[in-house]
């Protein structure tokens, strides 16, 4: 090969390594998904899906056995019975055997990353995507019907008596049928990142947008029951615990309401924006801050414990009897476990095969 | 540093066109239209001295100092900063505007990319990087990413007939190969430099359109969006070489330089010729040049 075609080859790889860089892989980036089940905890990130032992850490089995630059998943896995479920940003979605890691099937149709957390319930699984659309396959993969919206889904779709009810990044929340039909749907003042809350009655669903707006629907007819309003944008999902509503914003604030009518009962300063949302302890409620600092509060909003872990955290902490972890990026590590009693730290990993 | 001095306010005026005109994509299109305006003072400085560069190439001093001091590098460097400064020309002076302008582009290129967020994380970083009160990121955020059939987050297919065409990616070859072929220069002298443009020709648009192909179709429409626009931008300086795309343009020859039909040039004077007044055009790098006459006269004198 001639000498200036070696030079302008060269040029022009080296032009889209600077270029790759700016965009690099699939052109997207993303935070660990964590889900946290009996004795094993499930981490999704980069090239592959691992199983932890909730105990240690140790990696049991990395999904798929072959790490693909093809794949990359950035979504919470979903851990139903003896299976795993979980999206890949390559558009596929997987059912994964629990126990070995071995791939029970794939769903290639969607035209999107998969980036939310899925949900089970009415004999489907279904499958938030960035395509805008909720799919819904039944347990053996098949696609039964697929339910448009008009920006990504990033939540996880929560399952009713009779229907599914979704929040979109297009500003609306949806009550959809069993079979796929929109049953109603309520704009809200901005993108909704927050997966929505459905209370134990099934009468009422609650959801915070981006808007700063938190409102309670009525799961008949999407009816307002109550709004209120926060200081900043709502990211996270709230729950019901104590009953009580809590949810946190952008600006650092825990909000503590009546799920009835809506009336703010507390309000505590965290100091540090919470984007991943709360769960519910036994006997109280746990967060974590952007920045990495894990709190566990009593239902008051006390403080009861709280560690400080590196990183940036973008997802919920899971909780199981005797552990909290937390998942985080661009930190010491990527996995953190502590004794959800004592806050005790048990350990600290990053995942590698 | 990089990311507080181009990318977040280029991001913000991005964002800002996008929340006037409501569509990703216009915004994308205005947004690279408008970067191209601001840095159109820097592209005619580096075209003129590309311009002085080339022709200073042909002149004979030149090639007599390089053919005299090839053996001493250091002389011939001394020789040529003399002749540079002899002729007015600054020989970083098409290095410079460039350099200036890379980072610019490829800031526009990042924050297209940022700009596109498609998780949580990646827009929350979008959110953090607006200027508070400068828009509202609550009415602009997310973008919406849909503009004509495309996905501007996703590689862009065109579906017929169920076939996917890269419609884009196609655009994106051909305007790139317009876009080089319409700045070659008009030698023929067969030298390494006439080879790499050649090379360039055929790699350049493969590589651009490889990359509008794989990336998001966001970008493929800002490398088609820039080629457009640098392609109007050479015309509108008489930089574009048409008849290197169009032959049939061969016979009724345009200065590229001027844009207007010149008077026939044939070489560049030496500077120990003296001169007589002459009609024909100049440029601002080269200054002199000879019509056929002057130049069949000066060759009789040099025999």
């Amino acid at each position: 090969m001639k000498k200036p075609h070696i030079l302008i080859i060269g040029m022009l790889v080296g032009l889209t390594f600077v270029l790759s860089a700016c965009a690099p892989g699939p052109r997207v980036s993303g935070t660990p998904g964590l889900e946290l089940s009996g004795d094993q905890a499930f981490v999704a990130y980069g090239n592959s899906l691992y199983a932890l032992k909730a105990n240690s850490g140790t990696v049991e089995w990395t999904y798929p056995e072959e790490s693909k630059n093809t794949v990359l998943f950035f979504a919470q896995p979903l851990v139903v019975d003896d299976n795993v479920f979980v999206g890949d940003v390559a558009k596929t979605f997987h059912k994964i055997d629990r126990s070995n890691g071995n791939s029970v099937w794939t769903f290639t149709g969607a035209n999107g990353y998969f980036i939310g957390q899925a949900n089970e319930g009415h004999g489907m699984v279904f499958a938030p995507n960035n395509d805008g659309n909720l799919y819904a396959l039944d347990l053996q993969g098949n696609l039964q019907w697929v339910f448009e919206t008009q920006h990504f889904i990033w939540s996880q779709p929560q399952i009713g008596p009779d229907a599914v009810y979704l929040s979109s990044m297009d500003r609306f929340v949806y009550a959809i049928s069993t079979d796929g039909k929109q049953l109603w749907a309520k704009e809200m003042a901005g993108a909704v990142v927050a997966s929505p809350v459905l209370s134990e009655d099934a009468g009422t669903l609650f959801v915070g947008s981006m808007g700063s707006d938190f409102v309670a629907l009525k799961t008949t007819d999407g009816q307002l029951a109550w709004s209120f309003t926060a200081q900043n944008s709502i990211w996270g999902q709230a729950i019901l615990a104590d009953n009580k509503l809590y949810f946190a914003d952008t600006g650092g604030f825990l909000y503590i309401l009546d799920p009835l009518s809506g009336a703010e009962k507390s309000r505590v300063e965290i100091g540090e924006p919470v984007i991943g949302g709360l769960i519910a302890l036994p006997d109280g409620i746990a967060l974590v801050t952007e920045k990495g600092n894990l709190k566990v509060l009593e239902f008051d909003g006390s403080t009861r414990w709280e560690a400080r872990i590196s990183g940036n955290v973008f997802q919920r902490p899971v909780a199981s009897d005797d552990y909290l972890m937390v998942a985080a990026v661009d930190g010491d590590n990527m996995i953190y476990a502590f004794d959800v009693q004592s806050g005790a730290q048990k350990w600290s990993v990053t995942p590698k095969k | 540093m990089w990311e507080t001095i181009v990318i977040q306010p280029f991001l913000n005026v991005l964002l800002l066109i996008n929340s006037l005109v409501g569509n990703f994509g216009i915004s994308i299109i205005l947004f690279t239209l408008l970067v191209r305006l601001i840095t159109h003072p820097l592209t005619v400085k580096q075209f003129k001295a590309t311009q002085g560069m080339q022709q200073l190439q042909n002149d004979p001093r030149y090639k007599k100092i390089m053919e005299k001091y090839k053996d001493d590098k250091e002389r011939l460097s001394q020789e040529q900063m003399k002749l540079y400064k002899e002729l007015g020309i600054n020989p970083l002076g098409s290095c410079l505007p460039t350099l200036i302008q890379f980072p610019l582009i490829l800031g526009l290129y990042q924050s297209v990319v940022r700009a596109m967020a498609a998780s949580p994380v990646e827009l929350f970083r979008l959110a953090q990087s607006i200027y508070p009160g400068f828009i509202n990121p609550v009415a602009v955020l997310p973008l919406q990413n849909r503009f004509l059939w495309m996905d501007l987050g996703q590689p862009e297919r065109l579906t017929v007939f169920g076939f996917g065409i890269p419609v884009l990616a196609i655009l994106v070859v051909i305007t790139t190969f317009l876009q080089t072929k319409l700045i070659e220069p008009p030698s023929s002298n067969g030298g390494q430099a006439e080879m790499m443009t050649k090379s360039m020709n055929i790699y350049m648009p493969l590589l651009m359109g490889f990359m509008a192909y794989s990336l998001a179709s966001g970008l493929a429409l800002y490398f088609l969006a820039s080629n457009l626009i640098g392609i109007a931008q050479y015309s509108i300086l008489g930089r574009a070489n048409w008849k290197n795309i169009l032959p049939f343009l061969k016979g009724k020859e345009t200065d590229p330089i001027q844009g207007k039909t010149p008077v026939q040039v044939v070489d560049v004077v030496p500077e120990e010729v003296p001169q007589k007044p002459s009609h024909a055009k100049t440029t601002q790098a080269t200054g002199k040049r000879m019509t056929k006459p002057q130049k069949q006269r000066y060759d009789r004198r040099k025999k």
